[in-house]
């Protein structure tokens, strides 16, 4: 990824053949320094971007290279995962290739640097709708892609691919994988909208972590569930689903939505530290007064509040028998009124130890709420229902964990045999105390109440999970 | 309870200390933009997964600044700026999914043998030093429209 911020050629660092002159005349230039002196920020057209022709070969002449990288790059995985995914929903088997992955930390730095120096002088706006900013967003896409290909390649997989068009003219040959879905897990979107009220144009900047305007997504989009448990395709249509054309289907998400209005969607999955977290809150919890439905309706009337669409949506929810499937905690004073559903969420294991002395495996399955599920894991090619298979090597038959103190009775059953344990209520990977993060598990209650909260009302939208099959990470830190 | 942000809804018990984190951040985003008008603060929209993460901070969440703000009130930005999800068909048919099946310790070790020896290439090459993004920096902001920068 170091070769990614390609090296100077001609005037400009970024894009070949371009340079920046100044147009005025010496006594602009004085007003400029004047200013200057003076810490005055005053804008003047005093510059002019110039393109160059360049001194190409025949073959290069047409085309234009103003969008191309003005340098060779290699395509790398940087703080995540590639690997091969699977699904037998729909009673067919789909096999996906998936990348998730950042570009190096140098785009980082070039962000931090450009803010260190002119934040002060350069809007949010510009910022955001600066070709830099394009750059780095299509250069991670590209990334990603390219690594898709060339593993592909190098397993003997086929992928669609096409031609890498912004490839610098050495790698005009280089190719990319053409994606079915994709998702940003951080980005930036400029929004331009008229003020109904003062008809004035108004610029604004939404920067989204971990969640999508889902009015924006066109397509299937994919939801990060955790590195051993795989990601979730939210479906725009289930009729689309059958096939692989429609997998890459660019048509909007969902439909008849108010224009000005944000569609917040998660595209990563909750996760906590450890299981003792989940216990934690729900202590917490059990001491907070919950407040129903018709309480908060009734605040709300007495004051007259403005609600905002998505709320009043979540305010209209009912299940059949006519209650309420959501309620509100108000945590302190003045703290915002936080909806959850009345359904609660299994918290599951999701962290991967690959190495032989790891005593827990990651397919052992927590239960926050120690309630028995009976689960349905029919969307797998590898499904681990019986986790008898999972440790055979240690001669020991181990079972499904239900709850925390069945798991800690095992471990300490464990600690009896091998002495490098020291903590019977940590997890030891290597004799260090490793702490066990956990994941939400999602199943089909828990998406409806997705999409319900999120005012995703399309009856059409589907999901499926794709789970891991074999996986490649140089993940640093854990989700 | 007038604010768009007043109620939101959450997939999930949140501890106190997250909605505290979150409530704490709202104020904090709105006293680094004071001087501009009350309209033009930095909202701060939670999404159902809203968490709190060790040396992360807070996710789930969107920002919404105005554009005119100046760069500085943008400050959330992270080292993970554009980390996204890529996810491509493979064409395999049936036997040949059932041969991955019967292979999967072979492929495994090819993926783990390709992708280590590609990290083991990048480490070796030269690291790039930010002076020179630094410099070629200044020459390409001045292409932003109507813009003079030292």
């Amino acid at each position: 990824m170091l070769q990614v911020i390609p090296k100077d050629e001609t005037h400009d660092f970024w894009w070949l053949h371009q340079s920046c002159e100044m147009k005025g005349n010496t006594h602009l230039q004085d007003c400029i320094l004047q200013d200057n002196q003076k810490n005055n920020v005053n804008f003047y057209d005093a510059f002019t971007c110039l393109y160059q022709i360049p001194n190409t070969s025949e073959s290069m002449k047409d085309i234009d290279t103003n969008y191309k990288d003005s340098n060779t790059w290699d395509a790398t995985l940087n703080g995540g995962s590639i690997g091969i995914y699977q699904t037998q929903e729909h009673n067919k088997i789909f096999v996906f290739m998936v990348c998730m992955s950042d570009i190096s930390s140098v785009a980082a730095e070039v962000i931090g640097s450009m803010k260190s120096d002119i934040a002060n002088e350069l809007n949010v706006f510009d910022f955001c709708n600066s070709k830099e900013i394009w750059f780095l967003e299509n250069l991670s896409r590209r990334n990603r892609l390219r690594l898709i290909y060339q593993t592909a390649i190098h397993l003997g997989l086929k992928v669609s691919h096409c031609n890498d068009i912004y490839a610098h003219h050495r790698q005009q040959n280089s190719e990319i994988a053409i994606e079915s879905c994709a998702t940003n897990l951080e980005s930036l979107e400029c929004i331009c909208s008229v003020d109904h009220i003062s008809q004035k144009k108004k610029q604004s900047v939404r920067h989204f972590k971990a969640c999508v305007d889902i009015k924006k997504q066109n397509g299937p989009l994919p939801i990060f569930l955790g590195e051993s448990i795989g990601y979730m395709l939210m479906l725009p249509d289930i009729h689309n689903a059958k096939t692989f054309c429609m997998l890459s289907d660019a048509s909007p998400f969902i439909q008849d939505t108010i224009p000005d209005n944000v569609y917040l969607f998660p595209n990563t999955n909750i996760f906590e530290d450890n299981i003792y977290n989940t216990q934690k809150i729900s202590e917490e919890h059990q001491k907070m007064s919950a407040l129903s439905i018709e309480d908060i309706l009734y605040d709300v009337q007495q004051r007259n509040a403005i609600v905002p669409e998505i709320i009043s949506h979540i305010f209209r929810c009912k299940h059949k028998y006519g209650e309420f499937p959501f309620y509100g905690v108000r945590y302190f004073a003045n703290s915002p009124i936080v909806i959850y559903p009345k359904f609660h969420a299994t918290y599951i294991n999701c962290t991967i130890f690959k190495n032989d002395t790891s005593i827990i495996d990651d397919k052992h399955y927590l239960n926050s709420n120690n309630t028995t599920e009976n689960r349905n894991y029919n969307h797998g090619l590898e499904q681990h229902d019986d986790v008898n298979d999972l440790n055979e090597d240690n001669g020991k038959t181990l079972k499904r964990y239900n709850n925390l103190p069945e798991i800690m009775s095992s471990n300490f059953e464990l600690e009896i045999k091998i002495d490098k344990i020291k903590d019977v209520f940590g997890f030891c990977v290597k004799g260090k105390k490793k702490q066990l993060q956990v994941g939400i598990e999602f199943d089909h209650s828990l998406v409806k109440h997705m999409l319900n909260l999120a005012k995703v009302d399309n009856v059409l939208v589907e999901n499926m999970l794709i789970t891991p099959f074999i996986v490649f990470s140089n993940n640093m830190e854990q989700f | 309870m007038n604010n768009v942000e007043d109620i939101f809804a959450s997939l999930v018990p949140r501890s106190t200390d997250t909605i505290e984190t979150f409530y704490n951040t709202q104020i904090a985003y709105s006293n680094m933009c004071a001087e501009v008008e009350a309209n033009e603060t930095p909202i701060i929209f939670p999404c159902l997964n809203l968490q709190k993460q060790k040396q992360k901070g807070l996710s789930g969440i969107m920002t919404e600044v105005n554009g005119e703000n100046t760069l500085q009130t943008l400050d959330m930005l992270t080292e993970k700026i554009f980390a996204g999800i890529s996810v491509v068909q493979v064409h395999v048919t049936d036997v040949d999914c059932a041969e991955m099946q019967k292979n999967k310790d072979c492929i495994d070790a090819k993926l783990q043998a390709y992708m280590t020896e590609l990290q083991v290439q990048q480490s070796n090459q030269a690291p790039l030093s930010i002076d020179q993004v630094f410099m070629s920096f200044k020459c390409n902001v001045y292409i932003l429209p109507e813009m003079v920068l030292f």
